[in-house]
């Protein structure tokens, strides 16, 4: 297998792999940016190496959601490279990384050439959709405490200890008011979980975070290891 | 756009100040963010069975002037008050 930052592009086979490095191109990730906005046509596929792209849906009244992110386990733009193009939210660089980029007709392309780079993609794309499922319920049943730590864990995942990310940020992400996240965030770090100062998490113990997580950190992971290993998992 | 901040009073006398602050129009817009803030805290605390609740929001502006607080009383509902009353 090749070694690459991005998990997807990884998992290639040496030679499947050999076929699509050269159109790949590594580019830099700004924090903020707007990758892609609803409707609009994309320019290109990411696999991130680095960072975090997040997928938000605004609501015309005010306000709006986190629906997803994708970091280095993931791809942004491989489903819209089979279809339309068209990306279906706002996709904002939420923490700055690299990414290799592949223009869109490219990767239509080689998707449709190459049946395990294919089926990688769309093994993504299903695990994606499998994780908003997981979201949706989470969001519906459990309490902004759990839904917090359930974010962290992932951006920790993704990103590491040290996390760029102001409250007003955070609360977007999981769809609460901010100073329901200030509240929420106050006892995670009395109870030893992370240190935060203006736009800087910390996180002290992703063990102690994980235990108060709710569980769909467990069936998330999970939907991962399915789309990948289905064989092993059945 | 001005800047201010929610800091938030539990009923255990606690306090949490708001490091961060928020941009609004204008300290109506921030006095209504408030009031949405502290339905929305209340509300967690109800979920959860919490030991605490918040019971005002401070509006503070850049600052750090006090500029308006809102209370649980003028948030709660006459319905649930007259029920929590009758019990």
């Amino acid at each position: 297998m090749p070694q690459h930052p991005n998990a997807l592009l990884a998992r290639l086979a040496e030679r499947t792999f050999c076929s699509i490095e050269p159109h790949l191109k590594t580019i830099q990730l700004n924090k903020g940016e707007c990758v892609a906005e609803p409707g609009q046509k994309l320019g290109k596929g990411y696999f991130p190496h680095s960072g975090v792209l997040s997928f938000v849906v605004d609501l015309p009244g005010g306000g709006g959601a986190e629906t997803g992110v994708v970091g280095r386990d993931g791809v942004f733009g491989g489903i819209q490279a089979l279809d339309h193009g068209k990306s279906l939210n706002r996709v904002n660089v939420q923490i700055p990384g690299e990414s290799s980029v592949i223009p869109l007709p490219q990767l239509t392309k080689l998707l449709l050439e190459n049946d395990e780079f294919r089926k990688i993609v769309i093994s993504y794309e299903l695990y994606a959709f499998a994780r908003t499922q997981q979201h949706v319920a989470c969001n519906a049943h459990h309490s902004v405490h759990q839904r917090l730590c359930k974010w962290l864990v992932r951006m920790h995942d993704l990103a590491g200890d040290e996390l760029q990310l102001t409250q007003e940020f955070i609360a977007i992400m999981i769809g609460v008011r901010r100073t329901s996240v200030s509240d929420a965030a106050k006892a995670l770090h009395q109870e030893g979980m992370i240190d935060y100062s203006r736009g800087l998490i910390r996180v002290k113990s992703k063990a102690k975070l994980e235990e108060a997580a709710c569980e769909c950190v467990d069936h998330i992971r999970g939907h991962y290891r399915e789309a990948f290993q289905p064989d092993q998992e059945t | 756009m001005p800047r201010y901040s929610l800091n938030i009073e539990y009923d255990d006398g606690s306090t949490l100040a708001d490091e961060d602050g928020a941009e609004f129009p204008d300290i109506n817009a921030a006095i209504v963010e408030a009031r949405k803030s502290l339905k929305a805290l209340v509300c967690d605390t109800i979920d959860t069975d919490g030991n605490r609740v918040a019971t005002h929001i401070h509006i503070g502006d850049g600052s750090g002037i006090k500029r308006g607080v809102v209370s649980i009383g003028t948030v709660t509902p006459e319905c649930v008050k007259a029920a929590l009353k009758a019990e």
